[in-house]
């Protein structure tokens, strides 16, 4: 397992605080996420319902546990040659946000032909880092999903597919893939298992994102 | 990333024929073909060691045939 020293910042002040990126964590650290991450999420939705927030301006992935995902790879465990991986950024103690993806299962849909690549298959910040403004909830750190979203194209360029990364994304997270990460967005999948939005990177794409061009 | 430990492979000319044309056919070195091919073949043998099988399906001829992996 690898860490790399960064940084993140805080959205209030805009202060640096340091960081840690971990590119190959165990299973348990899923479980170590979602022991603080779901109390953070029943009191994000006692705001919510305080602020007389709508249902469907709620963040999508409210309902996610991170512990149900970890017992959802085979085997349960996670290793070298595992096809999935997982990714996580620490802050302050606590993990700030992490990033699942897998080698093996899914192809490029992008021209001119199917490839390998890595499937980002679930992907969240912690609740604490969630913008809904309307019930009092400012992010405390912003700019992890880009750091993430780094490490799985890293894997894919380690694992020779060139930076090559594809995901179906949830409709509020849209415009992140789409403008921020500035993937090929490929309209919405009928295949997948819920109509969702699907985005690849391109090896050029990668290469861009990950400031080597 | 792990650290990575060098090795010479020998393999028969039809085994490298197929090894360079997957190489080409998938714009992969055949280090990375190789290397994925380990991680398939783990992620395969995880699953039969739970009791899930592998099968190929075609879904225009309706067909689903059992892939037994020794």
């Amino acid at each position: 397992m690898a860490v790399h020293a960064t940084q993140l910042k805080l959205k209030a002040t805009g202060v640096l605080v340091d960081a840690e990126l971990h590119d190959d964590l165990p299973l348990d650290c899923l479980f170590e996420a979602e022991e603080i991450w779901a109390p953070e999420r029943v009191r994000f939705l006692r705001d919510c319902v305080h602020a007389s927030v709508k249902r469907n301006e709620l963040p999508q992935s409210v309902h996610w546990s991170w512990s149900l995902k970890a017992v959802s790879i085979p085997g349960f465990q996670l290793g070298p040659l595992s096809e999935y991986r997982l990714f996580g950024m620490k802050a302050e103690g606590a993990w700030q946000g992490l990033l699942i993806a897998k080698c093996i299962g899914h192809m490029s849909k992008l021209p001119p032909k199917p490839l390998e690549l890595v499937y980002v298959d679930f992907i969240e910040s912690a609740p604490w880092n969630w913008d809904l403004a309307k019930a009092g909830r400012v992010p405390r750190f912003r700019g992890t999903g880009l750091h993430l979203m780094d490490l799985a194209l890293r894997w894919s360029v380690d694992l020779g597919f060139q930076g090559r990364t594809g995901l179906h994304s949830l409709p509020q997270a849209e415009p992140f893939y789409r403008d921020r990460c500035k993937m090929t967005d490929l309209g919405i999948d009928l295949t997948y298992k819920q109509p969702l939005r699907y985005f690849e990177f391109s090896k050029e794409q990668a290469k861009v994102f990950l400031g080597e061009v | 990333m792990n650290d990575k430990r060098t090795m010479t492979l020998n393999l028969t000319a039809p085994e490298m024929d197929a090894l360079e044309q997957l190489a080409q056919k998938k714009d992969l070195s055949k280090t990375a073909i190789i290397r994925q091919a380990l991680r398939f073949f783990q992620a395969v043998d995880v699953r039969l060691a739970q009791g899930e099988k592998l099968f190929f399906e075609d879904e225009l001829q309706k067909k689903k045939s059992e892939l037994l992996v020794l």
